[in-house]
């Protein structure tokens, strides 16, 4: 579960101070997917990054209730190490956490086709596969909370219709808390049981949609799926 | 190792066509017994294979000096400057402190050291510690400014604490820029190494060579360049390898 009420964040630059999140709240409830959607620089980044620990200038609160080693973040550059093999980069949390047993990470790539790549290095893997070895990285640690920042941009439309499908079985089959932040509005109606839209910089909640009919592959052709992004689109500036 | 050996005898193949040729050229310029000042390549081959007996102490003695100087310097230049370069208030307090110092010639110290601590190796290894660690240090403090910050957050995101960014990010991301310093520092560290060998010695290579130098003895000379030249090679070629091993995936393409 993951509550946030009245975040604000401000940046500070010299004497200037600058608003980036005006207020927004959120509740995920465990074993919820909740999409947050918004125009580039509108502060989804920085929102992400302050529910994850990584930013510690904001005012309002945080209630995430889980150990902060089982909440999980895939950061929009994805950030795999170039130094470390693909099977070094994909059990990165685990070495971190001293954990020696190694095979979810192994599962997990087997599962998602990286196994051949074990002892390749990430400037080797195509965009897609880097995007897959993020997300192994992220699941190998067993998080029941994870936290994604536009998982699936840049990518083809192919790719990243077939990774939206991934995403979303492995979210259902895990049973994740999951927040992911995108401005891309399909990924949005596909992945959201709730979208929250944000407002253009500084950041606030403009309108939450409904989206409950969602969560399986073939959402994609139904008619709700139609209607979530057609209300995204009117409520986007 | 693509045709690496090739490559190696083909430079020294061409260096000691151009050594024989100024060899030649000053015995027909310069008449005389002066002209013997600058020995062929052959003598100095030759006299470098009959002597090595005598050289090779001399030899043992400076490579001594000079790795316990380098890694003494890379290990302390390399641990400051990666703080330095990351930590923000470390580099607001310290950076001043290289700029003045760094460029200070450190020549003007050596008999101070020699002073304060002896005539004994002791003496030159801190001469040459000083001469080389600055530039290792302003090398990693470089390369760990330019750390991603993309890199730390994923290891911060996955849990990681301080000392694990320097682990897995800043270490090996700076790696090959140390790298770099350690070549620079091993032609810095010889020239330094024979600054401190030239007195209160009776070992090492600069000994060696300026002895030779007193009895007229040149084509030891020219051996002992070459003993230095090997000297030079043989760590050049292990920074290399340690390079292959550690660096892997910088020689992707
Ligand atoms: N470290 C920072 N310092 C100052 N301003 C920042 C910083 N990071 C981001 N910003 C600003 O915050 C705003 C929101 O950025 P970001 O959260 O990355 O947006 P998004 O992810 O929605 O594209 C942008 O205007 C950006 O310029
Ligand atoms: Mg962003």
């Amino acid at each position: 579960m993951i509550n946030i009420s009245r975040l604000k964040v401000d940046f500070i630059s010299g004497t200037q101070s600058k608003k980036i999140i005006e207020g927004i709240d959120v509740h995920v409830d465990e074993g919820e997917s909740v999409v947050v959607i918004g125009p580039n620089g509108c502060g989804k980044t920085t929102f992400l990054h302050t529910i994850a620990g990584l930013n510690d200038n904001y005012s309002g609160t945080i209630e995430i209730e889980e150990d902060r080693s089982r909440v999980a973040l895939i950061l929009q550059e994805i950030g795999l190490l170039p130094w470390k093999t693909v099977w070094k980069n994909a059990t990165l949390g685990l070495d971190l956490q001293d954990v020696g047993d190694k095979s979810r990470a192994e599962e997990l790539l087997e599962r998602l086709d990286l196994m051949k790549y074990k002892t390749d290095y990430p400037s080797q893997l195509s965009g897609g596969e880097r995007r897959k070895l993020g997300l192994v990285r992220a699941l190998s640690v067993d998080p029941k909370i994870l936290l994604m920042d536009e998982p699936l941009v840049s990518l083809d439309e192919f790719t990243r219709e077939r990774l939206q499908n991934t995403i979303l079985e492995l979210w259902k089959e895990k049973g994740l808390t999951m927040m992911l932040v995108t401005h891309d509005i399909e990924e949005a109606s596909f992945l959201g049981e709730r979208i929250v839209v944000l407002t253009p910089s500084p950041a606030s909640v403009k309108e939450v949609v409904g989206n409950e009919t969602m969560g399986d592959v073939g959402f994609r052709r139904s008619e709700d799926f139609y209607g979530t992004a057609q209300k995204l689109r009117e409520s986007l500036p | 190792m693509r045709h690496g050996i090739t490559r190696y005898v083909v430079s020294l193949l061409f260096l000691t066509l151009l050594w024989w040729l100024a060899a030649f050229i000053v015995r027909q310029v310069i008449p005389g017994p002066k002209s013997m000042v600058l020995s062929g390549p052959i003598k100095a081959f030759s006299t470098l294979f009959y002597h090595w007996g005598s050289i090779w102490p001399n030899f043992l003695r400076s490579a001594i000096r000079l790795v316990i100087s380098l890694l003494i310097s890379v290990f302390f230049g390399a641990t400051t400057g990666l703080i330095i370069g990351f930590e923000k208030t470390a580099d607001r307090l310290l950076s001043p402190i290289i700029y003045i110092a760094y460029p200070v010639p450190k020549i003007v110290f050596l008999p101070v050291i020699l002073i304060l601590f002896g005539l004994g190796d002791l003496s030159r290894v801190i001469f040459i510690v000083l001469v080389i660690t600055f530039q290792v240090a302003l090398s990693a403090r470089d390369a760990a400014k330019n750390v991603s910050n993309r890199w730390v957050k994923a290891v911060e995101s996955a849990g990681g604490n301080r000392l694990q960014v320097y682990r897995h990010v800043v270490i090996p991301a700076a790696l090959p820029e140390i790298l770099t310093s350690v070549r620079i520092s091993i032609g810095l560290g010889i020239a330094a190494l024979y600054l401190a060998e030239e007195s209160f010695t009776n070992q090492g290579l600069a000994y060696y060579i300026n002895n030779s130098w007193k009895i007229f003895a040149y084509s030891d000379v020219f051996a002992g360049i070459l003993a230095f030249a090997i000297l030079g090679l043989g760590l050049y070629l292990i920074v290399d390898l340690v390079e292959r091993i550690f660096c892997k995936w910088n020689y992707i393409d």
